[in-house]
């Protein structure tokens, strides 16, 4: 499945770009590239939890952070448009108990639109690759682990109404694939439905009112399918009974998800930003053991601080409700992460960048990660620090003209 | 839709005005008591308050109109594609006298919607006078200096009158800026009228340009820095990735770029432009792609339209910043072709 969205969004992106290029007359090229690259300090580079009050098996150490991004959006003709998005990046630990966790991220994504006939709607296709890849050029160090690397790909279509007074109304559908490479029993692909809603509100003009700002405003819900490649598992204990290994018990049929997610958000552009959104998303499984809600708030704010330093600072809290009972593994050191999906945390981050000239921008990243709010048996913490340097170069043939 | 709102707005307004809901007996009390001034305020007051309601009343009745129209533009829609698919369809006695009867049925829709029309375009009309009058005496009240509360409430008022009533931009004409030594001295003083004229003008617009070049430019720092930050975050993986994910959910999210500005981005660069008419004349990048007709160059005249139609701060800031330029450069030849021809002046008198 991933070679065939990878190859169908080459194909698409050949397609795009040859017919541009057939085009003498382009009305609009814009691409843009940004380089970076930084060192970090990740205090839990393996992302363990450990029974609360203990601090061994939690490994530390500096990495080394490099990333590249092209962006390239183009209009063949007035009614259409294209856009890709290219980016490649990865990260390498400098001590021998991260050298499992070394990675390297590959996306691509690629989106053509265009407006149907005299109207505003507007229809498009769409494909996208996420290929989080192990590195070991090193070998696997000291203290490795299975990795979390994973690859995900989709391809869709949509249709955009928009409507006056800065109303949008998007429907999507499409099939999506999922791999998780170190158990591929997490694997799964599936259709998906999607509806999206956006509207931009401004209070007062911005063109003659210095105080004027705008809000935006967006909904989202998607519902997919998910056929996993592992066997659903059925609770073989009576009710009531304290879950143990031998209450799962693998049945013929495949595991089969109906996943359903909402996201609504806030965002109120001024003199600052302060954003909020809500998500959340229900897993129904036909699997004992794989059915949760989980439900996350975030909130954000970005403002010029001092000598044009910008500061972004953003919380996170998550709460999952698993609506099986679970089973705790007592051996930490030999728990393996079995979905990359439970791993995330409540988070605090702090972002400080601060342009150096036109094409040149310097970042400083502080995070930390805990899970306040969950298990009261397992603690996990985790603080990461970043600084790095981004270069952006952009070119706009519309200015040319 | 918006209609509504800014007639509830009226009338809320209207209710919750200063004065305006004071019983009859005490207001005749205040009146006999008052201060010329205070007497002067009142009777405004009631003038605008009276403005106020009749603009919320022609309002109302436009909006009921245009819903009118909206119905019997849905209608006759209807019955056209349901002639269309008849002449389609076989022929036959059958097929005919339903084509006639239906086509009866849709003549009559189009006479209603006519009616409607130009029901609709005096209702306009109307409506327009009752906010040149709404917005006359409420600035006529205004310089009485009347209670911080009533302005606020007038403030409000006066900005629902004012929507709507905005002129059409008029370009400003660039004077003939060659020198002619052998002019008379008459010639020259009336020249550097011209230049004058265009010079204010321009100055004026130039300081809007400015000031929507620091204002959109702020924005878009704000925003990309924003994005910037979850674009790291949303590389790392750190997020979760159950879901198509926010790295490709940059149609939503992204607000710093213009061509991930929105959904259907760029073909869709109308959606969130801020309001039209909102602004006083020549303060959108509509009106100033027709103002600076004359004085910038056709590529910056399709950037500020294009500013005006999209959502995107870059795209707006960018535009400003380019035309702000090219105004300061003419700017600075009216100034220094003035200088030459007073300092001619001066030579000559001498």
């Amino acid at each position: 499945m991933d070679r065939s969205v990878l190859m169908g969004i080459a194909a698409l992106a050949t397609l795009g770009l040859g017919a541009n290029s057939a085009i003498a007359e382009r009305e609009s090229r814009t691409w843009k590239l940004s380089l970076e690259s930084g060192a970090e300090y990740d205090s839990n580079l393996h992302r363990v939890e450990v029974l609360d009050g203990e601090v061994g098996g939690v490994d530390a150490g500096p990495l080394m952070r490099a990333a590249a991004r092209y962006k390239l959006s183009e209009r063949p003709d007035k009614r259409s448009q294209l856009r890709l998005d290219l980016r490649g990046g990865g990260k390498l630990f400098a001590v021998p108990e991260g050298q499992s966790e070394n990675l390297a991220v590959v996306f691509a994504d690629l989106n053509y639109q265009r407006r149907l006939g005299t109207s505003q709607a507007v229809l498009g296709v769409r494909g996208n690759y996420f290929d989080a890849i192990d590195l070991r050029p090193f070998g696997d160090g000291v203290r490795p682990t299975s990795g979390r690397s994973f690859r995900t790909s989709e391809v869709g279509t949509f249709l955009t109404l928009p409507a006056e007074g800065g109303h949008r109304l998007s429907i999507q559908g499409g099939v999506r694939d999922f791999v998780y490479k170190p158990d591929s029993d997490y694997s799964w692909r599936g259709p998906l439905v999607g509806l999206r809603y956006a509207s931009t509100h401004w209070l007062g003009n911005p063109d003659e009112d210095e105080g004027a700002a705008s809000i935006d405003v967006r909904a989202a819900y998607q519902a997919g399918l998910r056929s996993y490649e592992g066997r659903a598992f059925r609770n073989a204990c009576a009710p009531g009974d304290m879950p143990t290994p031998d209450c799962f018990v693998p049945t013929e049929e495949s595991r089969s998800d109906l996943n359903h997610s909402l996201v609504v958000e806030g965002v109120y552009t001024g003199k600052q930003i302060y954003s909020l959104l809500y998500g959340a998303e229900i897993s129904d499984s036909n699997s004992y053991g794989q059915a949760a809600v989980r439900q996350r708030v975030e909130a954000g704010f970005t403002s010029a601080v001092f000598a044009e330093v910008f500061v972004t600072a953003r919380a996170i809290v998550r709460l999952n409700t698993f609506l099986d009972p679970l089973l705790l593994a007592r051996d930490l050191q030999n728990q393996n992460f079995v979905s990359i999906e439970d791993e995330n945390r409540n988070s605090l981050s702090l972002h400080l960048a601060r342009d150096l000239g036109r094409h040149w921008g310097a970042e400083l990243r502080l995070a930390v990660y805990s899970n306040e709010f969950a298990t009261q048996e397992l603690s996990f913490r985790r603080q990461t620090a970043y600084l790095g340097l981004l270069y952006r170069f952009e070119e706009d043939s519309r200015s040319r003209l | 839709m918006p209609a509504i709102f800014i007639q509830c707005f009226a009338a809320f307004q209207l209710m919750a005005a200063p004065g305006a809901a004071a019983k009859p007996a005490q207001q005749a009390v205040r009146v006999a008591q008052a201060s010329p001034q205070v007497s002067g305020l009142t009777a405004a007051g009631r003038t605008s308050n009276s403005n106020a309601a009749r603009l919320a009343a022609a309002q109302k009745r436009e909006s009921a109109l245009v819903g009118q129209m909206a119905k019997l533009r849905a209608t006759y829609d209807t019955q056209l594609g349901e002639v269309d698919k008849l002449k389609k369809s076989r022929a036959s006695w059958r097929r005919d006298r339903k084509l006639s009867e239906q086509k009866k049925r849709s003549q009559k829709t189009a006479l209603a919607l006519e009616s409607v029309d130009a029901k609709l375009r005096a209702q306009r009309i109307v409506v327009k006078r009752a906010r040149l009058a709404t917005v006359r005496s409420v600035e006529a009240e205004l310089e009485l200096s009347p209670s911080a509360a009533r302005t606020q409430f007038l403030s409000g008022v006066l900005s629902n009158a004012r929507r709507g009533l905005v002129a059409k931009p008029k370009k400003i004409s660039m004077p003939d800026l060659e020198f002619d030594e052998f002019a008379d001295p008459e010639e020259l003083l009336e020249q550097i009228a011209l230049i004058e004229r265009a010079e204010a003008k321009l100055a004026k617009e130039e300081s809007s340009l400015a000031r929507r070049e620091n204002h959109y430019s702020h924005m878009d720092a704000l925003r990309s820095k924003r994005d910037r930050a979850e674009e790291l975050v949303a590389f790392e993986n750190d997020n979760v990735r159950r879901s198509t994910g926010r790295t490709s959910d940059g149609n939503s999210r992204s607000s710093g770029d213009d061509q991930a500005s929105g959904e259907a981005a760029g073909l869709n660069d109308s959606a969130g432009a801020p309001p039209e008419g909102g602004g006083a004349p020549g303060t959108s990048f509509e009106a100033s792609s027709v103002v600076l007709s004359d004085v910038v160059d056709a590529g910056t005249q399709d950037a500020l339209r294009r500013a005006h139609r999209s959502s995107s701060p870059r795209t707006k800031a960018a535009a400003a910043k380019r035309a702000h330029q090219q105004v300061q450069e003419r700017l600075k030849r009216l100034r220094a072709s003035k200088a030459q021809i007073q300092a001619h002046l001066r030579r000559h008198s001498k």
